[in-house]
């Protein structure tokens, strides 16, 4: 078997006992199981996301897989082996994990919390080798972090601080990465840039790597494997989350993805895998056009609150005007009234204001 | 940890500038030699520095009691502030670390507070035949006693915190739990006080303010040996102690022992704090602010480079306010435990305003 990792029949949550240094995770006291029976597994070559709502326990059970927080019930085993009979270092040497924890120590530079990574391998005072400083310098490169290694990293910003904690956990060279939403303090080319970055792990460097997101049609995208956390609606109400696992697709065409994250206000959008804010309609409207111009032009009147009919010569409708090269639109809100010619599309937006 | 080879292509990767710490750390220990020899050469009777070196290095003066001012005065105390200094500062930069927070020392966590009651213990309930001084006098046995009541003291104090932070995981909890368990310590002190006589209040009193003095030659060797075996755990824990920088959770997943850290940290720093609380009294203050002076001079969280120079500039500090405390050239000496603050704090402040990276150096 290639497993590399597995879950069996494991139960995470929070032992009402074991409370006392826990609390920041266990506010309201009610949930002590968070989710149970979760049968799952990581393969190498494998970048799996964990997604769901605020609250789901996504971090519980990342901090469970690595064997930081005990388990309630169930085994955790890597490569066959369960954590529980491993010791911390062979742990590190096997798994490694990106936290959500702020790291804002002063006076640590870049490369030196880079180089923590090796401490696994590292002997008793910690001094690198050759090989152990190759690999620090690896990490860093491919993480992007090349430019501030020398800084201190209480003057990095939370992204470069988020890429340089990735870098540590490269460095720490594991089959097994765990993440937990590494992207959040990213723009969107970094998060693009890390996605990437992971997934040339897995499929390149055959890495196992499980990161949680909140970025959703980013993940949809990368993910070979989605693994959903959501509500448990079940009358037994035994534990407060339950998960699911399958491929993205999978997951979007059976309705799961939209349960998952069902809330007023807002609906999934099954053909394009993303959300949309729902607004209350102004009325339908018709829009003649194609390509490029008609999808933006769709989603300036979605957001005015119209529920936009394509290609359907209606009344009101929205023209789209191809003169001399220039994007011009047409406007035409009755049979009978005068069609507002040649508009730039802020114009259009001014006249579709609704009227309050 | 050495700097890598570097071929041409690649941008020069510094793992934080090493040579130049070095190069401090030899630095630091001359400043020790030199402010060692002017606190020999400088007291109520003040020794020119010639006539210092020459008692050091061939053991001839032309003044048979300078030798004797040296030989069993100066010298003991010298070495006694050095000690002290280092240990100190080495038990309060441990402390920081391990709770992630500038204001643990040795102090928190009651292991001063747990060598006071140790002391309190022996001096308070042993009557008025036997006062403090009196078994300061029976040499190596009587240091014993006072060494080990401090020690005792220290360690019940810290067996209570370590049987709660089995239970406990969350290391702020901990230095809380420390806290108060210090505050019942010294409360039991208090009562013991009230109802103990005036004489033998004076001496515990006395032995509050701290003082250098008091340790003679025979019990310098055995305050050294003690030391340098906390010393050499500290050493051993700096590893652990940078894998900490980053938080228990990282420290975990990296392969570090939590436990096993705790208890060795918790072991040296009692072994540090308390045999020198138990021969010098609790001298405040070195322990919180040298590693903050130390991390600013030095420039790094490494404590490979960290833990031997806090206890060099620890030394230096130490030194330095006895040099002080014997307001030169008068016959009066104030005691080390006001000194050491009224000195040192101003300092810090300095320190802190000019480097802004207090706040910086912990989450």
């Amino acid at each position: 078997m290639n497993r590399l990792l597995s879950l069996n029949d494991l139960a995470i949550g929070y032992h009402p006992a074991k409370r006392l240094g826990l609390l920041a995770s266990d506010h309201s006291g009610r949930w002590r199981t968070i989710a149970k029976a979760l049968t799952l597994e990581l393969n190498p070559g494998e970048l799996v996301c964990l997604l769901g709502p605020n609250g789901s326990g996504k971090s519980t059970l990342m901090r469970t897989m690595s064997g930081i927080q005990p388990p309630l019930a169930g085994r955790i085993e890597i490569l066959g082996q369960s954590i529980t009979k491993m010791s911390p270092k062979d742990i590190a040497l096997n798994l490694s994990i990106v936290l959500t924890d702020r790291i804002l120590i002063g006076n640590l530079s870049v490369y030196a919390l880079v180089a923590l990574g090796r401490s696994p391998y590292t002997g008793w005072m910690g001094r690198l080798s050759e090989e152990d400083e190759a690999i620090v310098q690896e990490a860093i490169e491919i993480t992007g972090t090349t430019d501030f290694v020398n800084s201190h990293i209480s003057d990095l910003s939370d992204g470069e601080r988020q890429k340089v904690m990735i870098a540590r956990a490269l460095a720490q060279d594991t089959p097994i990465i765990l993440l937990d939403e590494p992207t959040a303090f990213l723009d969107l080319p970094n998060r693009i840039e890390i996605i990437q970055l992971l997934r040339k792990l897995t499929h390149q460097k055959g890495k196992s790597i499980l990161m949680s997101t909140h970025e959703l049609d980013l993940a949809l995208q990368a993910a070979d494997k989605i693994w959903l956390m959501q509500e448990n609606r079940s009358a037994r109400k035994d534990c407060k989350s339950k998960l699911l696992a399958g491929l993205p697709e999978e997951l979007i065409l059976n309705g799961q993805f939209e349960e998952a994250f069902a809330r007023e206000g807002f609906l999934f959008d099954r053909q394009t895998g993303s959300f949309q804010i729902h607004h209350q309609t102004c009325g339908e409207i018709g829009l003649i056009g194609e390509g490029t111009l008609a999808f933006w032009t769709k989603r300036a009147l979605e957001r005015l609150g119209y529920q936009v009919l394509q290609n359907q010569r209606m009344f009101p409708r929205v023209e789209i005007l191809h003169k001399s090269g220039t994007d011009l639109w047409r406007y035409i809100s009755s049979e009978d009234s005068q069609p507002q010619d040649n508009i730039t599309i802020t114009e259009l937006i001014v006249a579709m204001q609704p009227k309050r | 940890m050495k700097i890598s080879s570097v071929d041409g292509h690649k941008p020069r990767l510094q793992s934080n500038g090493n040579v130049p710490n070095f190069s401090l750390i030899v630095l630091l220990s001359v400043a020790v030699l030199i402010f060692f020899v002017i606190d020999l050469a400088l007291g109520s009777v003040k020794i020119p520095l010639e006539e210092v070196i020459s008692i050091l290095l061939y053991g001839e003066t032309e003044n048979a009691a300078w030798l004797k001012i040296i030989e069993f005065i100066r010298l003991p105390k010298g070495f006694t502030a050095i000690l002290a200094g280092a240990s100190l500062s080495v038990a309060g930069l441990q402390m920081q670390t391990l709770f992630r927070n500038p204001l643990a020392g040795p102090s928190v966590l009651g292991i001063t507070a747990g060598a006071s009651f140790g002391v309190a213990v022996v001096m308070l309930a042993s009557g008025a035949a036997t006062n403090a001084f009196a078994i300061k006098q029976l040499g190596i046995n009587g240091s014993w006693l006072i060494v080990i009541a401090s020690s005792l003291g220290s360690s019940l104090v810290l067996l209570v915190i370590l049987s709660i932070s089995m239970r406990v995981k969350d290391n702020i909890v901990l230095l809380i739990v420390g806290i108060m368990v210090g505050n019942i310590t010294i409360s039991l002190i208090s009562v013991w006080q009230y109802f103990s006589a005036p004489e033998q209040i004076q001496d515990y009193l006395i032995w509050t303010f701290g003082s250098l003095n008091g340790v003679i030659q025979d019990q310098l060797m055995l305050l050294a040996i003690v030391v340098s075996l906390g010393f050499l755990f500290s050493l051993g824990a700096s590893k652990s102690l940078n894998m900490m920088l980053l938080g228990e959770n990282y420290a975990k997943s990296m392969g570090l022992n939590i436990t096993r850290v705790r208890l060795s940290v918790i072991l040296a720093t009692s072994l540090l704090a308390g045999s020198v609380t138990g021969f010098c009294g609790p001298i405040g203050f070195i322990g919180i602010a040298v590693p903050h002076i130390t991390r600013s001079i030095l420039n790094t969280s490494d404590h490979r480079f960290l833990t031997p120079s806090t206890a060099l500039v620890g030394a230096i500090l130490m030194l330095i306010c006895d040099i002080i405390a014997q307001l030169p050239g008068s016959q009066v000496t104030l005691p080390i435990n006001a000194v050491t603050a009224f000195v040192g704090s101003p300092v810090v402040i300095w320190v802190i305003m000019k480097n802004r990276n207090l706040k910086a150096s912990f989450s």
